[in-house]
Order: C-alpha cells, then sequence, then structure tokens
C-alpha cells in the first residue's frame, strides 16, 4: 500500500495520493476481492444445495455452540425474549472472543510461537477432518453419491493433512495455502450460519463493533499483534489470507536474493528486498546479513545449541528439519492443550479469536522505531520500510468467516438479500482497503462492511420485498425494481 | 556485529533457519555470481517459492511421506515442482538433476493411487446392491456415518 508498492522505485516520496490509491486499488484489491467473492459464493452454494431437504429449518435444531451458550432460540419465543436472549448471546460470545484473543497475543508475546503453530495446525485439522467431514457427508447425501466410507476417510484424512501443512508456509504452492485458506473459512462460516437467526445477526454486530474495538484502541488485542508481529519481523500467528504479492523484477541477483529471503521464511517479503537493493550487490548482503543480525538477537530468550550445533551438517536437510523443531519441542503441550477441546464449542470459539478479523496493512510496521531495534541503522529503516511494502494485503480469515455467514443468512431468506448483501460487503470492503491505503496501518475489515450488509438486508427484506411482490402482478413493473436494485 | 551474534543463541520461534557460519555463507553467494544469467526455479511459485538448494530434501519427505497413505502430497509435489517435472530428461549437469527422480516417483505413485481408488470407488458407487449385496449398504459413507452417531450438517 506504500507508493512504491507497485512499481520499485526507490523514492516514493514523489508520487501523488490519487496515484497511491489507484496503484493499490489494481491488481492487490482485486487479488482480496476474488477471495472473499470466491468464498461467500460458496457458503451460499452451499447452504442452497443443503436447505431444502430439511424444508424448514426447524427440523434439526440448531447446534450448541459458543454462539449459543445463554440462550438457545426456539421459534415460539416472543420478540423481547429473542432480542435479549440474542444480546445475551452475542456479550458472551464477543467476550470469549476478546479473552482468547487476549490469551493468544500473550502467548506470542512470550514466544511461545511454537506452541501457537501447533495449536493452529490442530484446529485447522480438526475443522478441515470433522466439521468438513460432516459437510462432505451432508453434500455426499444431498448429491446421493454412494461413496464407501474407506474412499472417504483417505481422500478426507489427505485433504486435510496438506491443510495442516499449508497452513504455515510449509512449501507447497501459494495458490493452494490460499485455498485452503478459503476452505476452512467456508467450512466454519457454514457452521456458524446454522446459529438461530436473531443471534447471528446480533452476533455479528457485536463482531464487528468489537473489530473496531481490537484494531484501533491503543490496548486493543489485535492491535498489540499485530505491532508485534512487525516489531519481531515475523509472520502474524494467525490465520491470515495473504495475497499474492507483486514480484518485483528478476534481476541477476534474484537468486541470492530468494536465499536469503527463504532462509528467513518471509519468502513473501524477498522481492521487496530485491526492488529496494538490485542496484548493489554489496548493500544487500550487508542488509541482508544485518537482518539476520536482528532476528538472532530478538529471538535470543530460546536457545537451542542443539540446532546451532547441528547447523554445520547439510544446509538443505536442516533448514526443513527447522520447521520441524517447535512441533518437537511442544508437541507435548500442543496436544494436550489441544485434545481436550474436541467440542465445537470451543473449537469454533478459538477459531475466531486466532483468525481475529483484522487487514494487516502491509507498510504497517514501525519495526525501526521499537526499541528492541535500536542497534539498526538508519539505512536499515530504509530497507525495512521498502521490504515491507511490497507484502500483499493480508485479510484475516475471520472477515472472511464473517462475510459469509451474513451472506449465508441472507441465502436462507432469498437470493435477492443475497445480491444486495453481496454488493454491500463487497462495497465495505472496497472502503476498507481505500482507508487502509490512506491510513497505512492495520485496519479492521468487519465494521464498515458488515454495518453495510446489515443495513442492506434489512432494507431490502423490509421495503424492496413488499414493493417487489405488491408489484409483482405488474410485470413491468417488477422489471423495473429488480433494475433498480 | 557478527562477533556479538555469534554468541547469542538463535531463536527457533521466529521463522529464522539455522543458517550456516558467515565464512561459508560468503562463497555459496558468490556461486551465482560466477554464473549469474540462468536463474531457474524449482517451484511453481518462482522466486517465491524454495530455492534450488533447499527442494531436493523438500521433495524427498514429500515423497516419503506420501507412502504414510499421504498419496495427495505426491500430487502437491508434483504441482510444486512442476517445472522440474515439464523439464526434459535431465542429464547430470541440469539444475533439477538431483530433486528429479523425487517428483517423477511422485507422479507415478500419484498416478497408480489415483487409478486404484478411482477404480475401485466407481465400482463401488455404480455396481451397488447388486455387486456387494446387502452388505453395500452398511459401507457407504453417510450410512456409517449415521450409524456411529455423527450428526451429520444440516441434517
Amino acid at each position: 500500500m506504500d507508493p512504491a508498492a507497485g512499481s520499485p522505485d526507490p523514492s516514493p516520496g514523489e508520487t501523488s495520493t490519487a496515484a497511491t490509491v489507484l496503484d493499490s486499488l489494481g491488481g492487490e484489491v482485486l487479488a482480496v476481492m476474488t477471495p472473499v467473492s470466491i468464498c461467500m459464493a460458496l457458503v451460499v452454494l452451499l447452504i442452497s444445495v443443503l436447505l431444502p431437504p430439511s424444508s424448514g429449518s426447524a427440523a434439526s435444531p440448531p447446534p450448541v455452540t459458543a454462539a449459543t451458550l445463554v440462550y438457545l432460540e426456539s421459534p415460539t419465543d416472543s420478540t423481547a425474549q429473542k432480542l435479549v436472549g440474542a444480546l445475551l448471546d452475542a456479550a458472551v460470545f464477543v467476550a470469549l472472543v476478546a479473552v482468547v484473543t487476549f490469551v493468544l497475543v500473550a502467548l506470542y508475546y512470550y514466544r511461545c510461537t511454537g506452541f501457537l503453530k501447533n495449536y493452529m495446525r490442530f484446529s485447522a485439522f480438526f475443522v478441515l477432518f470433522s466439521m468438513g467431514g460432516a459437510i462432505a457427508v451432508a453434500v455426499l447425501r444431498r448429491l446421493s453419491v454412494p461413496l464407501d466410507a474407506a474412499t472417504g476417510l483417505v481422500l478426507l484424512f489427505n485433504a486435510s493433512a496438506v491443510g495442516v501443512l499449508s497452513v504455515f508456509a510449509s512449501a507447497v504452492p501459494i495458490i493452494v495455502r490460499q485455498g485452503y485458506m478459503v476452505a476452512l473459512a467456508v467450512i466454519v462460516a457454514a457452521w456458524l450460519s446454522r446459529l438461530p437467526e436473531w443471534t447471528t445477526w446480533i452476533m455479528l454486530v457485536a463482531l464487528a463493533l468489537y473489530d473496531l474495538a481490537a484494531v484501533l484502541a491503543p490496548r486493543g488485542p489485535l492491535r498489540m499483534l499485530v505491532e508485534l508481529a512487525s516489531s519481531r519481523d515475523d509472520e502474524l500467528p494467525a490465520l491470515v489470507y495473504e495475497s499474492r504479492p507483486t514480484v518485483g523484477p528478476a534481476s541477476g541477483s534474484s537468486s541470492y536474493a530468494s536465499a536469503m529471503g527463504s532462509v528467513e521464511m518471509q519468502p513473501v517479503a524477498d522481492p521487496g528486498r530485491l526492488g529496494g537493493n538490485q542496484y548493489d550487490r554489496v548493500e544487500q548482503e550487508d542488509d541482508a546479513s544485518r537482518t539476520v543480525v536482528e532476528m538472532r538477537d530478538l529471538g535470543g530468550s530460546r536457545s537451542s545449541i542443539r540446532e546451532t550445533t547441528s547447523s554445520g551438517g547439510s544446509a538443505f536437510q536442516i533448514q526443513n528439519l527447522k520447521r520441524d523443531v517447535p512441533m518437537v519441542v511442544t508437541g507435548q503441550s500442543a496436544i494436550q492443550g489441544g485434545s481436550s477441546q474436541h467440542a465445537v464449542i470451543q473449537i469454533e470459539q478459538p477459531e475466531e479469536g486466532e483468525t481475529a478479523p483484522l487487514v494487516s496493512a502491509a507498510s504497517a510496521n514501525n519495526a525501526v522505531s521499537d526499541e528492541e531495534h535500536t542497534q539498526s541503522s538508519s539505512s536499515d529503516s530504509l530497507e525495512f520500510e521498502m521490504y515491507e511494502s511490497t507484502r500483499g494485503i493480508k485479510l484475516g480469515l475471520g472477515d472472511f468467516v464473517f462475510y459469509s455467514v451474513l451472506v449465508g443468512r441472507a441465502a436462507m431468506y432469498d437470493l435477492m438479500t443475497v445480491y444486495a448483501c453481496y454488493l454491500a460487503i463487497i462495497a465495505g470492503l472496497g472502503c476498507t482497503l481505500i482507508l487502509l491505503s490512506i491510513c497505512k496501518h492495520a485496519l479492521p475489515a468487519l465494521p464498515i462492511s458488515i454495518m453495510l450488509g446489515v443495513t442492506f438486508y434489512f432494507l431490502t427484506r423490509l421495503l424492496m420485498e413488499p414493493f417487489v411482490v405488491g408489484s409483482s402482478t405488474n410485470l413491468k413493473m417488477k422489471f423495473q425494481c429488480i433494475l433498480m436494485g | 556485529m557478527e562477533a556479538r551474534v555469534a554468541g547469542v543463541p538463535q531463536d527457533e520461534e521466529s521463522g529464522l533457519l539455522p543458517r550456516p557460519p558467515a565464512a561459508s555463507r560468503r562463497p555459496s553467494s558468490a556461486a551465482p555470481r560466477r554464473a549469474p544469467p540462468p536463474v531457474v526455479w524449482a517451484t511453481v511459485d518462482g522466486p517465491l517459492g524454495l530455492p534450488l538448494e533447499e527442494a531436493e530434501g523438500h521433495a524427498r519427505r514429500f515423497f516419503l511421506w506420501g507412502f504414510a497413505c499421504l498419496p495427495f502430497l505426491w500430487a502437491i509435489n508434483c504441482c510444486y515442482f512442476w517445472p522440474v517435472l515439464r523439464s526434459p530428461v535431465a542429464s547430470s549437469s541440469s539444475p533439477f538433476y538431483r530433486i528429479r527422480p523425487y517428483i517423477l516417483r511422485s507422479a507415478v505413485g500419484f498416478t497408480i493411487f489415483s487409478l486404484v481408488l478411482l477404480t475401485w470407488a466407481t465400482t463401488f458407487i455404480i455396481g451397488g446392491e447388486r455387486l456387494f449385496g446387502p452388505a453395500w449398504n452398511d459401507l457407504v459413507m453417510y450410512n456409517v456415518a449415521d450409524k456411529l452417531g455423527i450428526t451429520g450438517f444440516m441434517g
């Protein structure tokens, strides 16, 4: 989102604001909106495929999840009862989300990244295997494809295993990783869309407000998370959709730069470094080694002598092992922590916490101003700006989930509300992205979109539909109305 | 700065991989300087993917793990190292010389697996009760799920 994002121009100060917005609104916006649209479309498809047989959603009672801990809506309740119950539900849910997010931030602060990553791998596996499996079974039943259990199990297990691998930057194609992010969001959203209606709407609004506070308030958990991550120059310890970064021009030194970049497991970042430094190879080397120095300093809290000594061995072997080492270290605790949470109640809950809704601006970091970086020189700060600026836009998986929940809930009513909500959400996302290119720090992605979406849903449902239905005797009238919508 | 860093233990969490000492890093960084023009990427992601040096270990691990009833890893292997798979039959001078066998074997393994599984699944679906008798119903996935009491999604 930096002016230099589109082109590795070493002097970004001259670009005008209009050019900035236009530049960033080009490919990057499309790169974010496409997966969001795909995700919503898949959820709508799932719901419209699966809804008819139950013939009125009252056939199966809504599941008891973290969002319906206090109150489980039943159609016979009065409106006031529903409203109060839904408010209580939403309050409890948001409080749970906030608590879990704080716990995650605390874990990240005390550098339990290994635990966090394993926990996230576990929850990804759980979501894909059990929740995704249940959806797969339902779809198979609906389409009456009598797949046998063994084949289904093998396929499901394989898909889940690959999904777990792709959650954290293990080397899988970028497209596969993005696909799994969308798949995770679709699965969680499909489950959440089974919540009772009132609870869904109140919960969405409450989450949008929570998101606003969590990202923008000075002590908000998500803000702290983003700042911590950027000050450590680390990836966000959350399930975050990363749009494919624009690749800088390939030059002779690109192979070397990529080697350095991927050694730091920030492959996304290396084109930036490449773009910034392609003029002077010597400086690039200096920069790279200095970056490494800093990261070593930052990470000094957990020593691993074994690794250090063994790093003299064969290079790639150890580099690959490296990704497994945290698993070895904290594997026990991760399994213990994880296995206690097989209920849907809890698993959906942390899912929200860790896939915390946020848009992370590429140039969000003030890493240089951090105390821990005091030894970094001024040239370094320049490099970091460039380096950060070419990362793509990041969108938390929670945003995907709740956009899709909104659209999915709309899909249970009518297709017209789906269109209205879709357009409203995309428009809100566009607004958020424009704001992002102006503000240049992490912004909550939920508030604008959710508010617009909810407003449009009720407007469509309360105003538009009577209008359309009332005029449906007159075909010409109806046609005009749809055009207006 | 290097000297100060030498004593600092490495971080295992920040995603930093263990690095060879500086002395050995410099020559490797000089390698592309000798032959700059042909930049080869082993992966479909090009500059964003794994560098060539790490690729072999990665391909081998995926290939071996594929035998643990995880043939999708073979498919991922083939997709990820597509340029290697498409490269002409390699002589020992080719940069992909050491990776290629794993990718080829992954491709073969995945093809065999998917053929076997497809054949079996098609037989099962089309043959149905005529072929397998009444036991067929007990093997169908959603019936098994019902029997195990896994409440289906949406009814």
